[in-house]
């Protein structure tokens, strides 16, 4: 059988690379739009119901993030917006978010460890969660792992992650109540800056009077506009498909597909000698393009189970070094199959309409 | 029997309106050994595709026994040459990638008959034609006798009524061609109708009627014993 697919080899293999280009496409195709709706709902996933944001502008250099949780016994309130740190593993400024006040369960999916200021053993000290991308860059002693921030040491207390998408894997969470001092300072110096007060168990009225209660002490000229927030904030599923390189997958593609006419055309002329004997020894027009048919979609066949062997052993090996694997749902596999028939179709126009087209009987 | 009347045959009437086969009628009977003759373009091959049911005629009628075939659909055309037809051709029209096992199998597929039966059938002819050897070989690596036997094997699986063969040792040389021309006359002896074209006219005289045509006309009709 397949001795009699690759009787023409050297079209044989040439089809076989551009089917499996065509796959890789469509796989990556997919598993960019797989990856960028599971950010998507991550990120839903992580808004609470219950939700106050207040913007704060302050210019006297006042330690405001200290005192802000101070009181607080409902919700959980949490600053972020220009807020960085300085790691020196990394040698760059990064983003960063600093927990004020916990007293619910947090929406940070951990892959070990917890957030801190979640256990008391945090309090007083110096302590962080890190995502998988940043994880990377702590330094292991003794069993524990090592960040320096501020040029101060903070033990890894947690590192935050999903299997689903990479939505968590660069978040640095500080708490205020387990900072140094050198970032506490830093801070000082940043004039502009969010506080988020969340919860899903309760209404953030109450909380929101004190956090802001807490500011104004700590410096009562800064500037405060609260926002109740209602909407779940604008989806990242645009965001995601731009960065990815969504249109050159979609170009490869593309160019496959003409690839695949192209290939299944020279098919058809090398096998002209062949269709012409056939069809003078009683082949009917249909016989000799369901077998042509049939060697396609067998050689398609082929490149498609190498291709998902292949794929599963990478998926694999990414797994284990990452945490991470595609989701497939019934769309994404759906839309495989589809790709999968469309692209056989499409190859097979061409030498369907050749071989109709030609219908001559002669040998010459 | 083969009876063409008045069949005449012109090509394609935009590009050149000339006869390849002009008001040509013929008679054949069952069992003859037959050889056409002729110059270059003188509608030799044509001829033999019409008979053959290849190609159509422009005017006139073909009968094959009691079938017009002149006026079958194409499916039935098509029919008719599995049943009735088997084709020899000079430059042996064989599958370059296919063995000579798998070229002569093509007739038997296409007539439906079962693996086991096409087994047998073509080890048959493969030994009857002293070629069982090369079965697993492909053409290329077969010399022009052998490949012209096995296009003679694959003529023959069907076990056609008439062979058609279109100038068959014309791609070989002496020796090997009067072996081939040896095999059609056996193949003649045991009932079969052989049309054969050729311009050899040792192998026209080993024949029993030679015709000539030229310039699509029948220039002379000749049986000899
Ligand atoms: N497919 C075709 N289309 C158009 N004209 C054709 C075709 N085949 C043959 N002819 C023309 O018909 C005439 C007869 O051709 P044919 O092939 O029957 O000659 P022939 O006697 O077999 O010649 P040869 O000895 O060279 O094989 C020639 O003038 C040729 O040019
Ligand atoms: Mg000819």
């Amino acid at each position: 059988m397949i001795h009699k697919i690759f009787r023409y080899h050297l079209v044989s293999v040439y089809f076989i690379i551009s089917q499996m280009v065509i796959l890789m496409s469509v796989f990556n195709v997919l598993h960019i739009f797989n990856k960028a709706y599971a950010k998507e709902r991550e990120r839903l996933e992580a808004i609470a119901d219950n939700r106050i944001e207040l913007t704060v502008d302050t210019v006297n250099g006042q330690d405001m993030l200290t005192g802000a949780g101070k009181g607080v016994t409902k919700g959980n309130v949490v600053a972020e917006g220009k807020l960085t740190c300085e790691v020196a593993e990394i040698g760059s400024l990064n983003r960063c978010e600093v927990i004020l006040s916990i007293n619910e369960a947090t929406p940070y999916k951990m892959i070990s460890g917890h957030i801190p200021g979640e256990s008391p053993d945090d309090t007083g000290k110096r302590c962080v969660a890190l995502g998988r991308n940043k994880v990377g860059y702590a330094k292991e002693r003794d069993g524990i792992k090592y960040l320096t921030i501020n040029q101060e040491e903070y033990e890894v207390v947690g590192i935050i992650g999903s299997e689903n998408s990479d939505f968590w894997d660069y978040k640095i969470v500080l708490n205020s109540d387990c900072m140094g001092d050198k970032l506490k300072n830093s801070y000082k110096s940043v004039n502009n800056y969010t506080i988020t007060i969340y919860s899903n168990l309760s209404s953030v009225q109450e909380t929101f009077e004190q956090v802001y209660q807490n500011l104004l002490s700590a410096d009562s000229y800064s500037n405060i506009v609260a926002v109740d927030k209602r909407q779940k904030g604008e989806s990242t599923v645009k965001a995601t498909l731009q960065r990815e390189n969504l249109r050159t997958n979609v170009l490869v593609y593309v160019f496959c597909i003409i690839n695949s006419i192209i290939i299944s055309m020279f098919w058809v002329v090398q096998r002209k000698k062949e269709v012409a004997i056939k069809r003078v020894f009683g082949y009917s027009n249909i016989r000799i393009v369901s077998d042509l048919a049939r060697d396609l979609l067998l050689l398609m066949i082929i490149t498609f189970v190498f291709y998902l062997t292949g794929y599963a052993i990478v998926q694999f090996i990414i797994y284990l070094n990452t945490g991470m694997y595609d989701h497939w749902n019934l769309t994404s596999v759906l839309a495989v199959i589809g790709m999968f028939f469309l692209t056989m179709i499409i190859t097979l126009v061409t030498p369907v309409i050749e071989i109709y087209k030609n219908a001559s009987e002669i040998i010459k | 029997m083969i009876r063409l009347d008045k069949v005449t045959k012109i090509y394609d009437i935009k590009v050149d309106d000339r006869k390849a086969l002009d008001e040509v009628s013929l008679t054949i009977e069952d069992g003859e050994f037959v050889s056409i003759m002729g110059p270059s373009g003188s509608g030799k091959s044509t001829l033999l595709n019409i008979i053959g049911g290849m190609d159509s005629v422009t005017d006139g009628d073909y009968y094959f026994n009691d079938c017009r075939v002149s006026s079958l659909t194409a499916r039935n055309l098509h029919d008719f040459r599995k049943q009735h037809i088997g084709f020899v051709f000079q430059h042996f029209a064989l599958m370059d990638h296919y063995t000579a096992y798998e070229n002569i199998e093509i007739p038997l597929i296409a007539s439906k008959v079962k693996k086991k039966e096409r087994k047998k059938i073509i080890s048959e002819k493969l030994e009857s034609l002293g070629i069982l050897e090369i079965k697993d070989k492909i053409p290329g690596k077969m010399s022009g006798g052998q490949q012209q036997r096995v296009a003679i094997a694959r003529a023959l699986v069907t076990n056609a009524d008439v062979i058609l063969a279109d100038e068959p040792t014309g791609a070989l040389d002496q020796k090997t061609g009067q072996e081939v021309l040896g095999l059609l006359e056996q193949i003649n002896k045991s009932g079969k109708t052989v049309i054969i074209v050729t311009h050899d006219p040792s192998i026209a005289s080993k024949t029993n009627r030679i015709i000539s045509i030229e310039d699509g006309r029948i220039k002379s009709d000749s049986k000899q014993i």
